[in-house]
């Protein structure tokens, strides 16, 4: 099982984070936002915003970018800034 | 050039802050600071008992410092101080200090101005108001973005 983590307005509706099986050769994050939102609606609901963005190993990432079951996967609702 | 970029979980003191930057300093002829305070009512006017700033341990600290790098790379400053709180923050508390010493005075005003244009719309947080209405999440607004924008067309 693979960690993932939320922050911001994903965070408030899904939790800091949760676990999700992953193929071995790793997955897009397209992929991986899908396989999340069919769990169920809340899930839908919060990832299947465009402006909820993926990061992999800390750096914002787009939708084709691919991530490998060592690393670290975010889902966050857009930056408000300081 | 000294780069200092610091997230703080707790109350930070801006004059102490600025002390520590002044401490010493003698081949500067300018030191701009900016402090952000949490307002007790938020721009429509509703009350705010608390601010709830999140951050992503390791992505935030890097988008500040981006930020600080940028700016250094930008203008003539010498040295450079960013500070900025994390979790909850009460009304009256400084949320964020920034400081810029330059030779001359228009390039550590440039540097600060510039810093917090950009922390203001880009800084991996996200923020939250809580009061007797309930919560509800901030997001930069227009004239935050427009601020952003100035710098864009700029040579460095």
């Amino acid at each position: 099982m693979t960690r993932i983590l939320f922050f911001g307005r994903v965070a408030e509706q899904l939790g800091p984070e949760c676990e999700l099986d992953l193929p071995a050769q790793g997955a897009t994050v397209t992929d991986i936002r899908r396989r999340l939102a069919e769990r169920d609606a809340l899930s839908a609901d919060a990832l299947l915003r465009p402006d909820v963005r993926a990061s992999v190993d800390k750096v914002v990432v787009g939708e084709d970018a691919v991530a490998r079951l060592d690393q670290e996967i975010a889902f966050f609702s857009v930056f408000s800034g300081g | 050039m000294a780069l200092d970029v610091r997230l703080a979980s707790a109350p930070l003191s801006a004059p102490a802050e600025l002390e520590s930057f002044l401490d010493g300093r003698s081949r500067d002829g300018a030191v701009v600071s900016f402090t952000g305070l949490a307002r007790a009512v938020a721009r429509d006017g509703a009350i705010v008992d608390t601010l709830t700033l999140d951050w992503y341990p390791g992505m935030t600290e890097r988008s500040m410092q981006d930020i600080a790098a940028a700016a250094a790379a930008r203008f003539r400053v010498t040295d450079l101080v960013v500070v900025h709180r994390c979790g909850e923050i009460s009304p009256g508390e400084t949320i964020v200090f920034v400081a810029a010493a330059a030779p001359h005075r228009r390039e550590a005003f440039a540097a600060a101005d510039y810093l917090m244009d950009r922390l203001k719309t880009e800084a991996a947080f996200w923020k939250r108001e809580t009061g007797p209405a309930g919560a509800r999440w901030i997001e930069p607004l227009d004239e935050d973005r427009a601020a952003r924008a100035r710098w864009k067309d700029e040579t460095p």
